[in-house]
């Protein structure tokens, strides 16, 4: 296997005549965990079903695992679990019916992680899948991605109604699947400390573009919010690298991406003024992204 | 090994892990040539991914504080290996800038900063505060 | 995987994952009970059972092949969105599967389901095999005996009253009614299973669909009133060549199947 789990290449992609996706252009690298973010309506589920070779892009090349999910074989489908944005499991199935179904499809199912994530997420598998709170038909269609121990995991926004614990407990069995080499998972999600904890790379959409894509680490390192204040005259304009730009009773604060640690200092003695750093944490970075 | 990580600080995850390493090295809480939990250890125990851990311990073996003998694991160097004093110097630089920035705030003076410096040298690290000024 | 059994696998999770798929069928089915062996005049009233033909596969196509498409929207039932939910590609088209499986798994138990209910017909109609007409003498008996005795097969004159009147008895006449109403379920069911996946990405494809059924429920039922239907010479010519009619149905069966399989191949589930 190359080490490419995901390539998007100069996607577009619209509903009707609302574009969604602009040109995406998406890597990520087999092994590590993505967290994919972006506000409501930004094509994070297109993006997904995309992935999981429910449609078609307009223009651009989408390959999983290197092949084309648009012309994903049973064989290919078996590397690639799939949780869907709606909660699309069939309603009327006993849990235990649902799980047994599906693990005929999959050769390499396995049956003690699929017992294990059931006593773990104490999902009762023998009700009926419309029985069982919003959260518990979460789990189930995690259970349903997961079991099959596929390389990729597309989960989208795997979290929404899981309570505290319960998401707690699908975090850790998503770090426990990424431990055991190599595999992928590429999430969307709206809650920004789960991706804090496990993610390493993270992408950020808006306007059906990526603007940010990289790990985690150095975006915290890398996009600092600077207060500059002292100016001798008038705040200078927004540095070109600036996400944000704020002037207020001259001072001046600014969410920055910086090139190397020194810039705030260079740009603050090129005006004569003094400086302080912040550091944002994910959702100050990723609000004043998407906001932008 | 219990380590507190706090994942929406703006610092980030990895940095905070290995400035509570290097607290634990420096202070003497690991000692030297003892062996630290693997990888998938730490990252299954800190509930965090792996990658972050063994970032760290990279990060830990390139400054010469921990090294990884092949097949058996992580260890905490004998000797420490250190860097340059003007890197070492330049590395502290943030911290006690902010340190100032807050002593002036509260009003403090240098030497009460400097006595409160030495208290925690003392604390952390007793056999070094008395010969090392 | 071996595609036969993915291919059962499918099918069973297709036959028992929603109790809904099986109502259309029934009802269906239940046709066969209510047929009728005398007629008056013509043979108009026999064709209150050719109406439900119409809508009934339209459904049950909707239902097995495309429900997110069709379903749900206005008329929304607690049903139809549980219908939707374990049809949904979103779920089954994920799982690993062939996309081609899946629609051929649809395709037989749509198939199964209209096979079945024909075959329902039929056996019910095997107990009761004949019907008779009588043609009033009013209405020009000797004229219509021979325009009926020309084009039933089978049939023949029972009994002329002193009056005019004329009985024709047809002995496999009802059985070959029922085979008739076979024949013309199957072309529908062809016709609807090639027109879905062609309208599925109109944005008006409900409105086409439920104009579709309204017309089937109200419109065909309202024909009689007409006066005589302009169906029945065509059910009259449908009964006189029943081979030429189930011949076509059947390559109408498969050719719909195999095109509908083509066409179903590039609908995206977005």
């Amino acid at each position: 296997m190359n080490d490419t789990a995901i390539s998007i290449r100069d996607v577009t992609r619209s509903y009707g005549k609302t574009p969604v996706l602009d040109r995406l252009d998406l890597t990520v690298k087999a092994g590590s965990i993505y967290g994919f973010l972006g506000r409501n309506g930004s094509g994070k589920t297109t993006t997904i079903k995309l992935l999981a070779g429910l449609g078609r892009p307009e223009s651009g090349e989408i390959a999983v695992l290197g092949r084309d999910p648009w012309a994903f074989t049973a064989e290919d489908r078996q590397g690639v679990g799939y949780l869907s944005e709606k909660q699309n499991l069939p309603p009327l199935m006993k849990v235990r019916s649902l799980l047994a179904f599906c693990s005929r499809l999959y050769p390499q199912w396995d049956r003690e992680l699929c017992e294990g994530l059931i006593s773990r997420f104490q999902v009762p598998v023998n009700k009926r899948v419309s029985a069982l709170s919003m959260g518990n038909q979460r789990l189930v269609g995690i259970i349903l991605a997961l079991a099959p121990r596929p390389a990729v995991v597309l989960l989208d926004e795997p979290a929404a109604n899981l309570d505290p614990v319960a998401r707690r407990e699908f975090l850790d069995e998503v770090l426990d699947l990424i431990r055991e080499g190599e595999r992928t998972v590429f999430f969307s999600t709206h809650i920004l400390s789960d991706v804090e904890r496990v993610a390493d790379e993270v992408g950020i959409l808006a306007q059906g573009k990526l603007r940010v894509s990289e790990s985690l680490d150095s975006l915290k390192e890398t996009v600092k919010r600077v207060r500059f204040y002292g100016f001798p005259g008038n705040a200078p304009e927004p540095p070109p690298q600036a996400f944000g730009w704020r002037v207020r009773n001259g001072e001046a604060l600014g969410t920055l991406k910086l090139a190397h640690p020194g810039e705030p200092a260079a740009l603050a003695a090129a005006w004569k003024c003094q400086y302080e750093i912040i550091d944002l944490s994910l959702e100050d970075i990723f609000v004043d992204i998407a906001r932008n | 090994m219990f380590i507190a990580l706090h994942p929406s600080s703006g610092v980030p995850l990895y940095l905070q892990l290995l400035n509570q390493l290097k607290e634990r090295i420096a202070s003497g809480q690991v000692k030297p040539g003892e062996q630290l939990p693997s990888v998938r250890e730490l990252s299954a125990d800190l509930k965090i991914n792996p990658l972050t851990v063994a970032k760290v311990y990279q990060i830990l073996e390139r400054e010469g504080l921990v090294e990884t003998r092949r097949g058996m694991g992580t260890f905490v160097a004998q000797k420490v290996e250190t860097l340059p004093v003007a890197a070492r110097r330049q590395a502290l630089d943030p911290a006690v800038r902010q340190l100032v920035a807050e002593a002036i705030h509260l009003r403090l003076s240098e030497a009460e900063v400097v006595e409160l410096i030495a208290r925690h040298f003392q604390q952390l690290h007793p056999r070094n505060s008395s010969n090392q000024p | 995987m071996k595609t036969p059994s993915q291919f059962w696998t499918l099918f069973r999770f297709h036959a028992f994952a929603s109790p809904w798929i099986w109502v259309m069928p029934l009802a269906l089915g239940f046709q066969g009970f209510l047929g009728m062996t005398r007629f008056y005049g013509d043979l108009d009233s026999a064709l209150i059972f050719f109406n439900q033909l119409s809508w009934i596969p339209l459904i049950l196509a909707a239902m097995i092949f495309l429900p997110e498409f069709f379903l749900g929207g206005y008329w929304t039932t607690a049903q139809t969105q549980q219908q939707v939910q374990t049809f949904g590609a979103d779920f089954i088209l994920t799982r690993a599967v062939d996309r081609s499986c899946v629609f051929r798994v649809r395709g037989a138990i749509f198939w199964c389901m209209i096979g079945a209910a024909v075959v329902c017909w039929i056996a019910v109609a095997a107990f009761k095999p004949a019907f008779t007409l009588e043609l009033s003498s009013r209405s020009g008996a000797a004229q219509n005996a021979a325009y009926y005795l020309q084009h039933l097969p089978g049939g023949f004159v029972e009994k002329t009253a002193q009056n005019g009147d004329v009985t024709i008895k047809v002995p496999y006449g009802n059985l070959q009614l029922k085979l008739l109403m076979g024949a013309v379920a199957v072309s529908v069911s062809s016709v609807w299973l090639i027109f879905l996946p062609l309208i599925s990405r109109l944005p008006h494809r409900r409105w086409i669909y439920g104009g579709i059924f309204i017309v089937g429920v109200f419109g065909l039922s309202f024909l009689p009133i007409l006066g005589r239907s302009p169906l029945e010479p065509a059910l009259v010519l449908g009964l006189g060549n029943l081979s030429l009619v189930g011949a076509v149905a059947l390559i109408l069966a498969v050719g719909g199947q195999l095109l509908a399989e083509r066409l179903l191949k590039p609908v995206e589930f977005m």
